[in-house]
């Protein structure tokens, strides 16, 4: 039997990696030219401080101080702390300035009948923003001085990593459910295999554990788990203008049911006109914006429930990316 | 979005003052330059569209500030206010922060016994086996210090000591990034019109 497009999308998202070019701080490094970049390519929905013994060992030798831990470790680019509990491709698509990869115009998509990339409404190419210098995405690691005001330290077995990903799970799941009931009754069997399989990054055994948490049995989606990272240069009063960075990014969320009032099936665009009006004010077409998952563009009329099964993170969420049409 | 306390009072609340703004603690990340470079050369529709969408879409669907409960769990001390006011742009972390602060305080906190009843709502296994990375700044400080402190019942009731950690959850079900927006966490899982924090001190739990 084929896969279902469902399944057959999770697994593109689940192969899909970014390659990535990290370099010791200047700083750090004991010898006066750079030392040579660590290279890698890297899953895109896995965490970056899975990378931190590889990288310490890597580096040990480059090290002013030798005696730092591993997880001692943050990565940087250009000068902004990277959050170690973001997947790697959120933080790609949401740092990096690159265009994201335009679905509609090579698959008429899943929602064929909601052609939603017009070429009309885009007709200049150089709108699109040059990417060649985006990959490899090239970050910096540091050893020291950890960044106390804006990332929480890990420990050296790892927990808080861990603690960090279960309870991003847990919120997902009381979003879903509106209730504790499924997150509690998983096993801590089925929790360690779940931690096992984004570690490992096997994607079969996160499904047998997440498909628990995905049809409870007797319980009833209430709401599906989203995440909308819109970008805003109107930095409001309250907010440090950190150094080197003009703009900054804002965090929505909100309960997304997966049917409208009227029963229709909820669409990604449905739900972003209602969220954020101003930025999607077409159900329909990005006129404004388009949102982004796993550095593609996804076209406003896909079922939200059905982006949830395919597009979802590890975590459970759908963290869309807003990207503003230059 | 931001907003300010012009009215610290509210005649109605019983909260006796909101929780400061912070702008170390406001939610909002920076974002790196070759990505900020893109967003000023944006259309002017464009941009008047994202200044508009800061206001976070229908007045009804957010009420600002907003109130937060902190419900102490299991032996957790209790504070005499439990209800504040915190301005939704803010961190949770600067929730934990004021709780840490607040429980630290040089008086004792409250040890009416209702309160440090264990939260019924609550079953235990939620909190234990869910270890909060909200206290994860100080949780190395209490690797350092050991695991001995605070065993005993006589730390319950008494202010929060330096090396303690405080884990917050959510309606006791999750533990939120310290990152995490407060008006975010407000309008998905708030009870009423208040968001419940149920916070237990670190040695309390294993």
């Amino acid at each position: 039997m084929p896969p279902s497009p469902i399944s057959a999308l999770q697994t593109k998202t689940w192969e899909s990696t970014l390659p990535l070019e990290i370099r010791l701080s200047p700083s750090e490094c004991r010898t006066f030219d750079r030392s040579d970049p660590y290279l890698i390519r890297f899953p895109r929905l896995s965490y970056l401080p899975f990378l931190l013994p590889r990288l310490h060992a890597f580096f040990s030798s480059a090290l002013i101080d030798p005696d730092v831990a591993a997880h001692e470790g943050w990565l940087s680019f250009e000068d902004i702390p990277l959050k170690w509990h973001y997947p790697l491709g959120l933080l790609y698509d949401l740092f990096s300035g690159a265009e994201p990869a335009d679905l509609a115009r090579h698959h008429s998509a899943i929602h064929g009948k909601n052609k939603v990339y017009d070429e009309e409404r885009d007709p200049n190419p150089e709108s699109v923003r040059d990417n060649s210098g985006a990959l490899p995405w090239r970050l910096v690691v540091h050893f020291t001085t950890w960044p106390e005001e804006q990332l929480v330290k890990l420990d050296a077995n790892g927990k808080v990593l861990h603690d960090a990903f279960i309870n991003s799970v847990k919120e997902a799941d009381y979003t879903r459910n509106g209730t504790a009931k499924v997150v509690m009754s998983l096993s801590k069997d089925d929790s360690t295999a779940l931690w096992r399989a984004v570690q490992q990054h096997d994607m079969s055994l996160f499904n047998t554990i997440n498909n628990k948490l995905l049809n409870p049995p007797g319980s009833k989606l209430r709401h599906i788990p989203v995440k909308i990272y819109l970008p805003t240069t109107a930095s409001p009063s309250g907010t440090t203008a950190t150094e080197g960075s003009a703009g900054s990014i804002r965090v929505v969320q909100s309960l997304v049911s997966p049917f409208l009032p009227s029963r229709q099936p909820q669409t990604l665009g449905t739900a972003l006109n209602d969220i954020l009006p101003t930025v999607f004010p077409s159900r329909r077409n990005p006129l404004l914006a388009h949102a982004v998952l796993h550095g593609a563009v996804v076209p406003l009329g896909a079922v939200l429930q059905d982006l949830g099964k395919a597009l979802a993170y590890a975590d459970g969420f759908l963290h869309v990316v807003v990207v503003m049409m230059g | 979005m931001s907003t300010t306390f012009s009215s610290p009072h509210s005649s109605s609340s019983p909260s006796d003052g909101p929780i400061p703004d912070d702008p170390h603690t406001a939610a909002d990340l920076p974002l790196p330059m070759t990505a900020s470079v893109i967003l000023e050369h944006l259309p002017r529709d464009a941009q008047t569209a994202l200044e508009k969408a800061g206001e976070l879409g229908r007045p009804d669907r957010i009420e600002e500030p907003v109130t937060i409960r902190l419900q102490p769990i299991a032996s957790a001390p209790a504070l005499r206010q439990r209800v504040f006011k915190i301005s939704s742009s803010q961190r949770f972390e600067a929730v934990i922060k004021f709780l840490r602060r607040k429980l630290a305080g040089p008086a004792p906190a409250s040890t009416d016994p209702s309160a440090a009843q264990p939260n019924a709502s609550a079953p235990a296994s939620v909190s234990t086996a869910s270890p909060s990375t909200t206290a994860a700044t100080s949780k190395r400080k209490d690797k350092e210090e050991g695991e001995s402190a605070g065993q005993g019942g006589s730390a319950a009731a008494a202010a929060l000591r330096e090396h303690e950690s405080v884990f917050c959850y959510i309606n006791n079900v999750f533990a939120p990034s310290p990152d995490e927006n407060v008006g975010n966490l407000w309008r998905c899982f708030r009870s009423g019109d208040e968001l419940v924090v149920g916070y237990a001190v670190a040695p309390a739990f294993g």
